[in-house]
């Protein structure tokens, strides 16, 4: 594991200082620099009863048992040899190399750096009369566990997601990859938040130039905190002028082990259990883990049905006012009838009774996203009565809008990825817009507009439209339609993976792994 | 950005100038017309137009009481001054392109001519030319528009569906749409029939909401014979007969149900299950000849005779009295068109103009004289499929 930092820390020149050999100005710098925090712990003890010494950790962070185990227990034993014939500054090595049983010890002697690795959950160890620290890695805070991603759920296939810890979620894909082409680089970002990032691909299978694409974005990225891997995503991101997604997102091991497998890169970003995975194009957005582990007749089927439902959400009110409003003369003449027989009475122009409807809906779908567990029931009762027969029923909507906000909602839903849902709601109201005022002729234009901005997208340098704009032949086998396994015996070229076989042994590349787990 | 907003600007004015159909309007600021009648007032035209009442139709609305449609007239000297005019008395925008059918009075159709409204009704870009256009014998549109209709709530409605059906079913009855109709009024080689529409029963009471409470309603829409047109006017009707007899020589007739006479008593029902009708010119000796073919696969639907029709020989002698049957009808129907009106509704010139257009060109002008003169040949043949789940009827066991 590479550790770098990526920028010059701009508040390091207050702790930009050497450890010095007397321990309790040590101890006293350390105390003011840090605020005299109430989770840091120093523990002061007699290093082999005789050398006064300092346990320094910030509570919470460690784990309990290493601390017990191999470091107090080894350190408060009897010296057995000559003490006095020991230096003082060369009582750390004597303590590093004989005394600690603990695996993951390193020398210090910077201020700088121990800060760095206290925040980190290591301890430090501090002697008198010695001009360097020691770091034991110990790191063990409390953690989620392991549980069902939330976002993107299956009904067959692993179930596991990631949680908060970075290397928790490395674990999880080296434990999928069991090849050492699978490289791991991490680094710092965020001058205060120091949150270690790692970028993880299939060395000689994605391609080196999206590879050193993904680490020069990541290297330019100056802030002081990383929370999440949204922030990463929208400093890396190509352009920030569309609504689409150009990175996809997952919490799903196995969805980025299947992508780091067609050549792409993933990064994940400790604190949050979503991995960012480029490039991202928009035919990734409506495939599902599942896709790959159910039979491809059905995920075919399935993969129509999400293309459909993006056309639905997108549409469905625009297509309703445009019609309504428009073209009466094209629904069939019984239809024209009945929904005008709903329309009786309703006072609004269908545009502003589909846009009454459509925002009732935003405002439920946020309410039920923030509104406390507890009360959640609360949105679904008062949903029912505002999005619903009681709205028909009070004449402030017709029946049939409710039908079409209610599918569009539906719809929204069935879009894998929630990246994408998003652009869509945003562009349903664009459409509606469009609609009201042109008719069929707007949602025409407002469909080709959104096509010329789609096909002028890339990600990372590819085409967002491939393997449709450009055209590649060879990657529609997995875009709207799946070829069962045995079809796929190529990665996607449009990822440029630079080792295109995956059902041969031969065409592999420099490597010794025979076996290869199809994700 | 100033370009931006530059590039935005122009984009929107080019989009205002190509909008197609332009015209926002609620649905529920619509009168739908379903039904367009056309009578003589004087020198005017009356038009009467059957608009749907949404609330009135719509099952899941509950039931409101009142009739279902509304009628609403204006006169005018031509057909869109009087629809415009229709906005006098009704209360929402006149909404043609759901029209079902235009009905002319036979008086309109007889002495003023079809023409110009079809030429209005067809030029209306909004208004596909696919409502049915009929002709009310012996009443005026306005009141075959004015009848209440039981089962299909929309009177327009119901005539349209009615003919739609009959015309599948019942050889003497064929549609006649709008499109069809103007192609066949500038067409020299044919001559349109136009269907008939009669208002039967006692017309007082189709107008009232009683008409649906009987079971038998008190006043009917039927459709009669075929209404044999010259030009654009209407100058005779056909009867079930020839009406049967044109829609087979025009291959109008799907399915159907006819019969023959048994050698001894009673009759066999034959249902027509497919029918196709050819016609083919033919010059000989720089004189036209057409050949009319009829082609029709039946079943036996009924027997009210001793005959074993288990053999097949009785069954091939019931398809040679079908053929010559057919012949017959076919002949007398054209005999019997030629005699009385002197027009030419089956469309030979059409069919001499597609054989040889040099000829037709010389016989063009004088086509209606020369009618009675043409020779037509008609053969047809008639495979009986099916006999049923019976096959000797059990008409001669049934007891004393």
């Amino acid at each position: 594991m590479q550790t770098s930092s990526a920028q010059p820390s701009s508040i390091s020149y207050a702790i930009d200082e050497p450890i010095v050999p007397d321990l309790q100005t040590n101890l006293r710098y350390i105390r003011e620099t840090i605020g005299n925090s109430a989770d840091l712990v120093v523990k002061e003890l007699l290093a082999l009863k005789k050398w006064p010494a300092v346990l320094i950790y910030m509570s919470g962070l460690v784990d309990q048992q290493i601390l017990h185990t191999s470091i107090l227990h080894s350190l408060i034993q009897r010296f057995e040899g000559d003490s006095d014939r020991i230096a003082p500054e060369n009582r750390m090595d004597y303590i590093l190399q004989d005394i600690l049983i603990a695996a993951d010890v390193e020398k210090l002697e910077e201020m700088s750096m121990l800060f760095t690795d206290l925040m980190g959950g290591n301890i430090i160890l501090l002697l008198d009369e010695c001009p360097v620290a020691l770091r034991i890695g110990a790191v063990g805070w409390e953690e989620r566990n392991i549980t069902e991603p939330n976002s993107q759920s299956v009904v067959r296939g692993p179930m596991d997601g990631f949680n908060e810890n970075l290397r928790t979620n490395m674990t999880l894909i080296r434990r999928r990859i069991k090849d050492p082409r699978l490289w791991i680089e991490t680094r710092e970002i965020g001058y205060i938040s120091k949150t270690s990032v790692a970028m993880v691909y299939l060395n000689h299978v994605a391609d080196d130039a999206i590879v050193q694409e993904v680490r020069s974005r990541l290297d330019k990225i100056d802030i002081d905190a990383i929370l999440d891997s949204g922030y990463i995503e929208e400093f890396i991101q190509d352009t920030t002028k569309t609504v689409f997604p150009t990175v996809y997102n997952s919490e799903r091991p196995d969805t980025v082990a299947a992508a780091l497998l067609e050549g792409r890169v993933a990064i994940l970003v400790d604190g949050t259990p979503f991995a960012l995975l480029v490039p991202a194009l928009f035919v990734h957005f409506f495939q599902s883990a599942e896709d790959y582990y159910q039979r491809a007749d059905i995920s075919t089927l399935l993969r129509f049905i999400r293309y459909l439902a993006f056309f639905i959400a997108m549409l469905a009110p625009s297509f309703y006012i445009a019609v309504s409003t428009f073209h009466q003369e094209m629904l069939p003449t019984n239809l024209l009838i009945s929904l005008a027989a709903q329309r009786e009475g309703v006072p609004f122009p269908a545009f502003i009774e589909a846009l009454l409807m459509e925002l009732t809906y935003e405002i439920l779908r946020e309410a039920g996203v923030r509104i406390p567990k507890t009360v959640g029931q609360a949105v679904s009762i008062v949903g029912t009565l505002v999005i619903g027969q009681a709205a028909v029923d009070a004449g402030v909507v017709s029946a049939a809008m409710v039908i079409i906000v209610s599918i569009t909602a539906i719809s929204s839903y069935v879009i894998p990825e929630n990246g994408l849902s998003i652009a869509v709601r945003i562009i349903r109201f664009m459409m509606m817009a469009l609609a009201a005022t042109f008719g069929f002729y707007g949602i025409l234009i407002g469909l080709i507009m959104m096509t010329i901005h789609l096909t002028s997208l890339s990600s990372f340098g590819v085409s967002y439209m491939s393997p449709f704009g450009p055209f590649i032949a060879k990657d529609l086998k997995d875009s709207l339609y799946r070829l069962p396994w045995p079809y796929l015996r190529e990665r996607p070229g449009s990822n440029r993976a630079g080792n295109l076989r995956r059902q041969n042994k031969k065409g592999l590349l420099k490597g010794s792994s025979n076996k290869r787990g199809r994700s | 950005m100033k370009r931006w907003t530059q590039r935005l600007l122009l984009a929107a004015l080019m989009l205002m100038t190509l909008t197609g159909c332009w015209g926002r309007e609620e649905m529920n600021q619509l009168g739908i017309i379903m039904g367009l009648g056309i009578d003589r007032e004087g020198e005017d035209i009356k038009v009467s137009a059957q608009v749907v009442i949404p609330a009135g139709v719509s099952s899941n609305t509950g039931k409101i009481s009142g009739a279902p449609v509304t009628l609403y007239t204006a006169t005018g000297p031509t057909l869109f001054e009087a629809i415009q005019k229709l906005t006098l008395t009704s209360p929402r925008i006149i909404f043609l392109p759901h029209i079902r059918v235009l009905v002319f009075s036979e008086n309109f159709a007889a002495q003023v001519g079809m023409g110009d409204v079809l030429e209005a009704m067809v030029r209306d870009p909004k208004v596909r030319p696919d409502y049915y256009v009929m002709i009310a014998k012996g009443s005026s549109a306005e009141s075959i528009l004015n009848t209440l209709t039981p089962l299909e709530k929309i009177p327009a409605n119901k005539l349209y569906n009615s003919l739609d059906n009959s015309s599948k079913n019942w050889a003497p009855t064929t549609i006649v749409n709008a499109d069809r109709l103007f192609e066949e009024i500038i067409n020299s080689g044919i001559s349109p029939a136009v269907t008939g529409v009669e208002l039967k029963g006692d017309r007082k009471a189709a107008a009232l909401e009683s008409n649906l409470m009987s079971v038998k309603p008190k006043a009917w829409l039927e459709y009669t014979g075929l209404g044999v047109i010259k030009g654009e006017k209407l100058i005779g009707w056909l009867n079930e007969d020839e009406s049967k007899g044109f829609n087979y020589i025009r291959n109008n007739v799907r399915a159907t149900v006819g019969h023959v006479s048994c050698p001894s008593k009673g009759k066999i029902a034959l249902r027509g299950v497919r029918t196709i009708s050819k016609m083919k010119g033919e010059v000989k000796q720089e004189k036209p000849v057409i050949h009319v073919h009829v082609e029709s696969v039946s079943t036996i639907a009924s027997v009210e005779c001793k005959e074993h029709i288990a053999d097949a020989g009785v069954i091939s002698q019931l398809e040679k009295e079908a053929e010559a049957k057919l012949i017959s009808l076919m002949k007398m129907t054209v005999s019997n068109v030629i005699r009385k009106y002197k027009v030419d509704i089956f469309g030979f010139g059409q069919e001499i103009n597609r054989t040889d257009p040099k000829l037709w060109k010389r016989l063009e002008p004088h086509w209606v004289n020369k009618l009675s003169d043409l020779d037509v040949e008609y053969s047809a043949k008639v495979i009986i499929k099916r006999v049923g789940s019976l096959d000797d009827s059990f008409q001669d066991q049934v007891k004393e």
